[in-house]
């Protein structure tokens, strides 16, 4: 029996061996590249995401925030503080604002000191005059108007204005404040006092209606503890806020990438993996004879497999090593490059989360080589006399199953989002599927032209036939590398374009509601005097849902369903003859029946599948102190993200003439107009204009993060390609090597060598560019579909483009290999014997 | 048809250098056969590599049809052997993957023969491996990849055969039929060959012989000579 010490000292001695030999460098590198990339990718976005949540935590005023409609238990707040968390509270409620008797409802938040604890608000002398931040709460006996306020009650700073039965007096003008992107549709105006003074005013009393928010922030460790020791307390009514429900543009585009991060560094390891089970499959082959001739000397193939794993092992130690080193380097350099295009400082880089980039990779390295020296153990001595002798294949089922656990393992470290994993999971298989039928019915129409008349389009024909198992293999690597490089390149340019276009220059920035019915026509004169342009002016009214088809909702939504947003709030509902841009027909068809007895409604998709609604149910709304019921007749699709009015309920014109209305739109104003604004709405003292810019600068900062991440991940992605590339290239070289040294003892030309070999390569370029295109629609449909919602178009360009540019890379990767092989003289063949 | 003059390969070691093949000249006519014989290292596979124009010396010429084959480029040399070569090797070098009748096709088509496929069967018949056309090498005995080998070599009528110990990696029984084999396509065709070989008795069936040993020719001997001796 040998002991361990000297089978480990005769894996450094092959070791080295190899090293000299360059046997190893290939998966060496293939392993260096995984860590690295993992690396960068890891301490990268790790900081962007540190600081796009800084930013996300800006728009909603704190990191976490609970809203209720009644206090919270003080053991909440004591537990924060025991935590170290800094708390701020503010009490929301509608009350009448008087002053100089004239009298405004307006939306009053009382808040505490050291409000908002994340963000800013900014206030004004006078309306929309220049503002200054502030990090606090308006003084005592002090409030903040928003601007409309400032002309529907005639007031100037230093007024007083009578709050309930306290008075306040004006201090400044609201510009902007946390959490603006969610107050959209609040129709009355807000004005912020301090929470002390909420007892002088005697508002709140027992049964008033008033949304309480709790506002925390602190280091993550400690909010996470919180959340969880908070969630499973919570009741229905009560709720923890995060980004997504404050600012869905924000919010979609932070979910979005965060899908694509995920995605992208599950395919890049599962390049990585691909190139390193490539790599390890060529050193094996080459350790046939050294294996044969081990057990030869008497070592067990158990102790053939503790050299080969102890020669894996220091494989792995050096991969890891010059990964982290250069994925530290890199990411430094990355930082340094990306400080130039990002406004907010990173944050330091963590070092601790390496350690998942390092077990995934040597997770990756041990579940993508071993088969390989199972191999290598299971080498039969006899090898020594008969060089003929191969191993034993390792059982396939046994490699697959070893594979896909490691995959699942990876998967399981990377992502946590079940929906995007069955995706890639269901797509990987598919693929795989798709891959091997179509290279396998390919190929045998290709066949059919080995007869051709060039003698080295049949010789390459020929080859892509005869070693049919390894030509499948390298069209499975070359066809996943294209198929996931373009796959991600494309996912990228459409996640970055439709970010792009939802911030795009001529997006509304401003939106205009409670206009009053009067006043539509003479705001259109308005914005046509100035020479601005305004989308359509909507009529809306705002319903609450009770029942569907005359019964409660309590009983006919299920438990579920009746937690959504739609039932917690009211709806806004407007009529019209025209589907209204940005929305799409799911069900049902567009147009309203010429006479109808009774009302006929839209409704918008989500809201429908939520609370169970189909075409045809009767609707039951509550409409101030009305009732109202309507039968839907088609669903609708909304794209939120168009910053034009959107409505969850549309009705038939004349349906509700009786209610009384209030009309909305958006427009564009650029800043140097904005004096304008202050004349609308002196003009038009009712009416509310809410800045969406002041809204998008922050949106657009975080989508500038979030994209930069993107951009960043596609580098590793087309890195991780290329490597594999590399790797299922060299392989290839082997049998090249020795094909053309016969080729040329039979008398055939360097060049007619070079020409078959690049023919293979051709072959091989235009089938699995070809594979590659059909999956890549296959695989677009389903992630647009089902994990990033967005429509689905066909990529005809891609069709043209890929073939084009994979046999350019091909023929540019495989030119100075090609020469390689047709270079030795093929006397070495005969040595070899 | 095959001259060698004063032949000679030099490799360099470390600073010095090793002698491979030493100033060895013969003659050989055409539809002449010679042994090449010697000890293992002794130079015998240099100096097919030569003959063949495999590789080039560090002195002397080869000539082949009067013509030195180094004078001309590698690229004419490829021509040349495509045209006037073939070759059988110790270890067959069958093209892997390839069925015995693509194999045996390689170099006609290599020539543009149009009948490319057809010649090949013909000389698969003669081989005796006319049910074996679809078998791939992997698939067949050494003796049976051999005889391709042989085919593949002798489909293109070349003047000059070259082989390198053909029966190295057989059995005894299938080596002598090996090597009939390729003595009558010899005759038949008029084939010239050159035989590497340690088996003396193989070397007896050879017009000629040459003994080399550590890169020098020992010796040169016709197979009347040998019988006298």
């Amino acid at each position: 029996m040998n002991s361990n010490g000297l089978l480990i000292s005769i894996a450094w001695r092959i070791f080295k061996r190899d090293w000299k030999r360059k046997d190893l460098l290939v998966l060496l590198l293939s392993m260096a590249v995984a860590m690295a990339s993992i690396s960068v990718i890891y301490l990268v976005i790790d900081r962007i995401e540190s600081a796009t949540e800084r930013e996300v935590a800006d728009v909603l005023g704190a990191d976490v925030v609970i809203a209720s409609p009644r206090e919270v238990p003080v053991k909440w707040l004591e537990r924060a503080d025991n935590l170290g968390l800094k708390s701020a509270q503010s009490v929301e409620f509608s009350s009448v604002l008087f002053a100089k008797e004239k009298l405004q409802l307006a939306s009053i938040k009382a808040v505490s000191d050291g409000y908002p604890l994340k963000g800013r608000i900014e206030i004004a002398e006078k309306p929309y005059a220049e503002s200054r931040i502030l990090n606090t709460s308006p003084a005592r006996g002090k409030l903040w108007l928003e601007p409309r306020l400032f002309s529907i009650l005639s007031v100037q700073k230093a007024d007083q204005v009578e709050v309930g039965y306290t008075e306040l007096e004006v201090d400044g003008a609201i510009m902007l404040q946390p959490g603006q992107g969610s107050t959209l549709f609040n129709i009355a105006p807000t004005a912020i006092i301090n929470i002390d003074d909420l007892a002088a005013t005697k508002i709140i009393q027992p049964g008033s209606r008033v949304s309480y928010r709790y506002f925390f922030s602190g280091d993550d460790e400690a909010l996470k503890a919180f959340t969880e020791q908070i969630k499973p307390e919570l009741e229905t009514s009560q709720r923890l806020l995060t980004v997504f429900d404050e600012s869905p543009v924000a919010g979609s585009a932070i979910t979005r990438s965060k899908k694509y991060i995920a995605l992208s560094s599950l395919l890049t390891l599962i390049l990585l993996g691909v190139a390193i089970a490539m790599s390890a499959s060529r050193y094996a082959r080459r350790q046939f004879d050294m294996s044969a001739l081990m057990r030869c000397f008497g070592l067990t193939n158990n102790d053939v497999l503790k050299v080969f794993l102890g020669i894996l092992t220091i494989v792995c130690a050096c991969g890891v090593a010059l990964g982290s080193a250069f994925g530290i380097v890199f990411q430094e350099f990355l930082v340094s490059i990306l400080k130039q295009w990002i406004t907010v400082d990173l944050p330091q880089a963590d070092y601790s989360v390496l350690f998942i980039p390092l077990m995934a990779t040597v997770i990756l390295l041990l579940g993508f080589s071993v088969p390989s020296l199972i191999q290598v153990k299971n080498v039969p001595p006899m090898r020594v006399l008969r060089k003929q002798l191969e191993p034993m294949s390792v059982g396939s089922l046994s490699v697959y199953l070893l594979s896909a656990i490691t995959l699942v393992i990876i998967m399981w470290i990377q992502m946590q989002d079940v929906k995007l994993l069955m995706s890639v999971l269901l797509g990987l298989v598919g693929v795989a599927v798709l891959f091997a039928s179509l290279a396998s019915l390919l190929l045998l129409v290709m066949k059919q032209f080995s007869n051709s008349r060039s003698a080295a389009v049949n010789f390459s024909l020929r080859q892509l036939d005869a070693n049919k198992g390894i030509t499948l293999l390298h069209l499975l690597a070359f066809s996943i590398t294209i198929f996931v490089i373009a796959l991600m390149v494309l996912v990228r340019t459409e996640l970055l374009g439709k970010w792009q276009q939802s911030l795009g220059e001529n997006i509304p920035n401003h939106f205009m509601v409670n206009v009053k019915p009067g006043e539509v026509e003479q705001i259109r004169m308005f914005f046509e005097q100035n020479h601005l342009q305004i989308a359509e002016l909507y009529p809306m009214v705002r319903g609450r849902i009770t029942g569907i088809n005359d019964q409660d909702i309590k009983e006919a939504v299920s438990e579920e369903g009746q937690k959504h947003n739609s039932l917690r709030r009211e709806l806004n509902i407007t009529w019209s003859q025209q589907l209204p841009v940005g929305n799409q027909l799911v069900t049902g068809k567009w147009g309203w029946p010429e006479s109808s007895d009774e009302p006929l409604i839209s409704i918008e998709e989500r809201t429908a599948q939520a609370i169970g609604l189909k075409v045809g149910d009767r609707i039951n709304f509550s409409i101030g102190a009305e009732k109202w019921t309507a039968k839907i007749i088609n669903v609708r699709s909304i794209d939120w993200q168009t910053f034009t009015p959107n409505f969850y309920v549309i009705a038939n014109p004349g349906s509700m003439d009786g209610f009384n209305a209030t009309y909305i739109s958006s427009f564009r104003m650029e800043q140097e107009n904005k004096g304008l604004l202050a004349k609308l709405v002196k003009q038009y003292p009712s009416i509310t204009i809410i800045e969406l810019d002041r809204i998008f600068e922050e949106v657009q900062s975080i989508i500038e993060k979030v994209s930069t991440a993107v951009e960043i991940i596609m580098i590793f992605v087309v890195i991780a390609g290329l490597a594999l590339l590399w790797a299922a290239m060299e392989q290839t070289f082997d049998n090249k090597y020795k094909q053309s040294a016969i080729l040329r003892t039979l008398g055939a030309s360097k060049s007619f060598i070079a020409a078959s070999f690049r023919f293979e390569y051709i072959w091989l370029a235009l089938l699995s560019s070809t594979m590659a295109i059909a999956a890549v629609e296959l695989v677009t449909y389903l992630i647009y579909r089902y994990a990033f919602e967005i429509e689905f178009q066909f990529h005809w360009q891609l069709w043209g483009i890929l073939p084009a540019a994979t046999l350019f890379l091909m023929l540019l990767a495989s030119w100075q290999g090609v020469k390689r092989v047709t270079e030795p003289p093929p006397l070495n063949l005969i040595r070899q014997g | 048809m095959l001259t060698a003059i004063n032949l000679g390969k030099k490799v360099k070691t470390g600073d010095s250098s090793l002698t491979i093949l030493d100033n060895v000249s013969f003659e050989l006519k055409k539809g002449c056969s010679l042994a090449i014989l010697g000890e293992s290292g002794s130079g015998k596979t240099t100096m097919l590599g030569l003959l063949a124009g495999l590789d080039t010396p560090t002195s002397g010429e080869v000539l082949i049809d009067g013509k030195s084959i180094f004078k001309l480029s590698e690229e004419e040399r490829a021509e040349l052997r495509k045209n006037n070569l073939g070759f059988v090797f110790q270890s067959f070098q069958l093209i892997e993957g390839l069925t015995a009748l693509e194999n045996v096709m390689m170099p006609l088509e290599l020539k543009g023969d149009k009948d490319a496929k057809q010649k090949a069967k013909e000389m698969l018949e003669k081989v005796g491996l006319g049910k074996r056309f679809q078998h791939t090498a992997n698939q067949l005995s050494g003796g049976e990849q051999q005889r391709v080998a042989i085919a593949r070599a002798f489909v293109t009528q070349p003047a000059l055969l070259l082989a390198d110990e053909p029966t190295g990696n057989l059995d005894t029984a299938t080596g002598e039929k090996i090597i009939e084999l390729m003595f009558s396509l010899n005759s038949e065709l008029g084939t010239t060959l050159v035989l590497v070989t340690h088996d003396i008795h193989l070397a007896g069936r050879c017009d000629e012989s040459l003994t080399l040993s550590a890169g020098k020719m020992m010796s040169k001997s016709s197979a009347e000579e040998s019988e006298v001796a």
